[in-house]
């Protein structure tokens, strides 16, 4: 029975975990978005000002006051950052979900049901696919205006179908496996096909694809919203703090774009650290072929 | 009696371009069964013997209708199958099952042994809760996994081959059927596992009053459980007949080559081989007459046109051959 207590199961996980590099790079990554995700939650009680009031003189360089310097309105930079991390987490969140909400169940049913309906569907998604993703969410995110709940939705649209095509391909080849014929050899009904056989199957790809996505939908939203279809300022938001700290580039602010800039940059690599490392760790076969 | 099988027929298109068919105007199939008919009676074994690509295991998988046959009737019981609807043909699916020959393959590798086990019983709805829980006990200790409640946890692959075969066989009778299809059931075991699964299938026969279909390419294995055998070539049944009469007394030639090919333990014993020369022919563009006759060492001009009879040399034996002609 020792071998099924949880210390052990844990144990054993860690010594896999830390056992070359990818362990080690997922366990980095993991420590950043942990990161991020306190600074998030947390945000109220780790802020030192409020992100959206003049908490001193505008244009003031990093001090003792302010960490990492105001902005051209007085705003804290650190206040804004440590609040944008809600921002751009809450959105990166909801855009994922969003999509793979729609991704997953269309592409489980595409590539079980296959046939015209499978064919018309993949077309419908490879076109979405084969739009550059800025592009198509700014045309989205134009129309439907500016909001957490708009960008989160046309962040969806760019990602749903890379869920879509992940699920479908693996589907259209696993329904073709033994253990689908032995459960349809029992008489099982094709939803119960879909959920106990199916997808346990796609799920660990799925949430290394998911975990891909954030990165990406992160990105996107601070690009929607350098270009002013995000998020309405003031609300901190990375993406617009750098739009706004690069019209003072040239007076030699630099801290005014430095600091959201890194902000995106390790939160991005944090993601896909993570995510790469996670591959690895749920797919065994991944690691061997590369060692 | 249990299955009859009449006629039974099943070609699979092949893929080719539009174009193509559209100049040459035909349309190629691979023969896989061609125009079979057998019966199993209750509680009996039947062996379904042959090379790889003889199409046992189309065969195998026609009578329980998890493909459709292009021709022929499949009658269980008095039932005809093959005319079923898809819910009614659902609901039958617990009295008739199959095993498979690859165990691993056959389990879903994210389901524990105990819900893979289970899961039958939820489809069909048998048994409450706590019942079905306690009849995977039962099944799996019948199966000679031990301790039971120990192996419910388990995922398959944490089982050895043989242990995962058990857990398929406790999952296709957990629904007690009548009728199960064991294609090439014990083909990938290791030949000490073997024997002792092929004992756990007849220790379990006599317990459920099962009915075999037995699919196997071996024809040493079919002596322990077959009653009767099925010799089939390129799709055809070619002959039937005991165990004993046919080891003893082949009558096809190809039987007679197939038999011949059986490993004799005792290395004095000098066997006359007689191995078909050739390689078996593609199932595309089959053989005129008999499909056998290219092969074949007594091939005569007739065997190049004709199709042979299905001649009863009793009334257990039927053979497929130009030689038995009267």
């Amino acid at each position: 029975m020792q071998e099924w207590s949880l210390s052990y199961r844990l144990g054993k996980g860690l010594r896999r975990l830390f056992r070359d590099k990818s362990g080690v790079m997922a366990f980095v990554g993991f420590a950043i978005l942990l990161t991020y995700l306190i600074m998030a939650i947390f945000a109220p009680y780790l802020a030192p000002y409020d992100p959206v009031r003049r908490s001193g003189k505008a244009f003031s360089a990093p001090s003792k006051e302010h960490w990492f310097g105001t902005t051209n309105l007085g705003y804290d930079v650190l206040s804004r950052i440590i609040y944008g991390a809600k921002i751009a987490l809450k959105i990166a969140f909801l855009a994922v979900a969003v999509a793979a909400a729609i991704g997953i169940p269309l592409g489980l049913i595409s590539g079980y049901v296959g046939g015209a309906f499978d064919r018309i569907l993949s077309m419908f998604m490879d076109a979405i696919y084969s739009f550059p993703g800025l592009i198509l969410a700014i045309a989205i995110a134009a129309v439907l205006g500016p909001g957490v709940i708009n960008v989160a939705l046309s962040i969806a649209v760019i990602y749903a179908p890379t869920y879509f095509r992940v699920i479908r391909n693996q589907v259209a080849s696993l329904k073709d496996q033994l253990f689908v014929e032995a459960a349809r050899a029992m008489g099982a009904r094709n939803f119960s096909i879909l959920g106990r056989y199916i997808l346990p199957n796609v799920l660990p790809s799925v949430i290394v694809v998911l975990s891909m996505n954030l990165a990406d939908a992160i990105m996107t939203e601070a690009g929607l919203s350098f270009l002013g279809l995000g998020i309405s300022p003031p609300t901190p938001d990375w993406g617009y703090d750098l739009s706004n700290g690069q019209r003072f580039l040239l007076l030699n602010y630099w801290w005014m774009i430095l600091f959201p800039g890194l902000a995106i940059i390790t939160i991005v690599l944090g993601f896909s650290l993570f995510s790469e490392g996670l591959n690895e760790f749920l797919n065994p076969n991944v690691g061997e072929t590369r060692r | 009696m249990m299955l009859k099988v009449k006629n039974l027929v099943k070609h699979f298109p092949i893929r080719q371009s539009f174009v193509k068919t559209m100049l040459t105007g035909e349309k190629k199939v691979v023969h896989a069964v061609n125009n079979i008919s057998f019966n199993i009676e209750e509680r009996q074994t039947l062996g379904l013997v042959g090379e790889s690509g003889s199409g046992k295991t189309t065969t195998g998988r026609l009578v329980l209708r998890l493909i459709e046959p292009t021709a022929g009737s499949i009658v269980y019981r008095g039932m005809d199958i093959t005319a079923l609807k898809k819910e009614p043909l659902r609901k039958l699916r617990k009295e008739i099952q199959i095993i498979f020959q690859d165990p691993l393959a056959a389990l879903n590798p994210y389901m524990k042994v105990g819900d893979a086990v289970r899961h039958p019983l939820d489809i069909h709805g048998i048994g409450n809760r706590e019942e079905r829980h306690d009849m995977v006990l039962d099944m799996l200790s019948r199966v000679n996994l031990e301790p039971a409640s120990d192996f419910v946890k388990r995922y398959p692959r944490e089982l050895s081959g043989g242990q995962r075969q058990r857990v398929v066989i406790a999952r296709a009778l957990i629904t007690r059927p009548k009728f199960v299809v064991a294609d090439e059931a014990v083909a990938m075991l290791d030949v000490s596992v073997r024997s002792q699964l092929l004992d756990l299938m007849l220790k379990l026969k006599e317990e459920f009053n099962l009915t075999y279909l037995f699919i196997t390419h071996d024809l040493a294995t079919t002596k322990y459980i077959c009653d009767r055998i099925a010799v089939m070539y390129l799709g055809t049944i070619v002959e039937t007949g005991s165990f004993e009469e046919i080891y003893k007394d082949p009558a096809h030639p190809y039987t007679k080559a197939l038999i011949s090919a059986v490993p004799e333990p005792d290395p004095e014993t000098k066997k006359k081989k007689m191995i078909p020369a050739g390689e078996v022919p593609n199932a595309v563009d089959l053989p005129s007459g008999c499909f056998f006759h290219p092969r074949c060492p007594f091939a005569m001009d007739k065997c190049k046109v004709e199709e042979p009879p299905e001649i009863e040399l009793s009334e257990t034996r039927m053979v497929k051959c130009h030689l038995f002609d009267r």
